[in-house]
């Protein structure tokens, strides 16, 4: 028997994407055939596979957790990207530091300030931070919904944001490609990097070094 | 008229590859098996899809082996068709042969 290994990053892709009850049994057999006879293509091809099909099988084995994700992802969603949107456009420094002109008096007394509408929209890597905070807090928080299922529950809600994305691109004149696919594709990795990533373990982590300190 | 335990093509060819195996019937003699009867590549996502399917309905039943290097240190799942699994290839191929049997053009190895 040959013993070759297989790519690293394929054995995590398995290990962290791949949703399913046969899944540590599944990725033993794609190991066993591709050390006895596969190619490095067929290998790549049954990973892919196994991901999109695992949770596609997952998701519709599980319908009311899908209807709870898409729930809370898009609710979450909303809910802060209009909460950090309303915090940007509030411009905090000119209501600490208020230029005179923008100072309103009503008989004398101050009363408010003249704020330029939607500060964020003027500031667009402002703007682009906002939504990808919102994405990492949606992909969170529908990830948290999914509880044993965290990973059908993320990927459920990434693939409605992943139809959201196509659709309005569809919709929106394309200026040019690399800007068109750059914030879509980096919204979907925040989704999915804050939805899997193990907070608990790095908390941990760092009270532990912050005591050893 | 009897559709929620209704095996499709491709459980029916798994069901098929776990009988011709026998004993010791695990993801990779299956999807072997499969691949070299109908000449064609199988994703061992949908043979597992197909699997916990069948062993919902209650058509296999299944075993966890031991761990072994090769695999990672990963375990083998064995695969079994129950009584209920047999007589259900039996009803299908019955089924499927008197559908067969009215149709001249399929019969004989023509079309």
């Amino acid at each position: 028997l040959s013993s070759r290994k297989p790519p690293g990053l394929a054995l995590w892709m398995l290990q962290h994407l791949a949703c399913g009850p046969c899944t540590e049994v599944l990725t033993g057999d794609l190991l066993e055939r591709y050390a006895q006879e596969q190619s490095l293509l067929w290998l790549w091809r049954q990973v892919f596979t196994t991901i999109v099909r695992g949770c596609a099988e997952e998701a519709l084995a599980h319908k009311g957790l899908m209807v709870r994700a898409l729930i809370a992802g898009w609710g979450a969603m909303l809910l802060f990207r209009g909460f950090i949107l309303e915090l940007l456009s509030w411009d905090i420094y000119n209501r600490l530091y208020p230029s005179p002109e923008r100072i309103i008096y009503q008989n004398g007394r101050v009363v408010g300030y003249e704020l330029p509408p939607h500060w964020a929209f003027s500031h667009p890597i402002a703007f682009r931070i906002s939504i990808l905070l919102c994405c990492a807090i949606a992909g969170r928080v529908a990830a948290r919904v999914g509880g044993d299922n965290q990973r059908v529950a993320l990927f459920g809600y990434a693939g409605s944001l992943l139809v959201f994305i196509v659709i309005e691109g569809m919709s929106s004149p394309i200026q040019d490609v690399w800007s068109a696919l750059t914030m879509p594709g980096l919204a979907l990795a925040v989704t999915l990097i804050a939805g899997l990533l193990p907070l608990k373990p790095i908390i941990t982590h760092f009270r532990l070094r912050s005591r050893v300190k | 008229m009897r559709t929620e335990n209704l095996v499709s093509n491709f459980e029916l060819m798994v069901l098929l590859a776990l009988i011709r195996l026998s004993d010791g019937a695990y993801g990779v003699p299956i999807s072997r098996e499969i691949e070299q009867q109908s000449r064609r590549p199988v994703s061992m996502a949908s043979i597992y899809a197909a699997l916990t399917r069948l062993e919902n309905k209650g058509f296999i039943r299944s075993e966890m082996g031991d761990p072994t290097s090769e695999r990672g240190g990963r375990a083998k799942k064995y695969f079994k068709v129950t009584a209920s699994g047999l007589r259900e290839v039996r009803e299908v191929k019955g089924t499927l042969a008197r559908m067969w049997s009215g149709i001249p053009d399929l019969e004989g190895g023509r079309g």
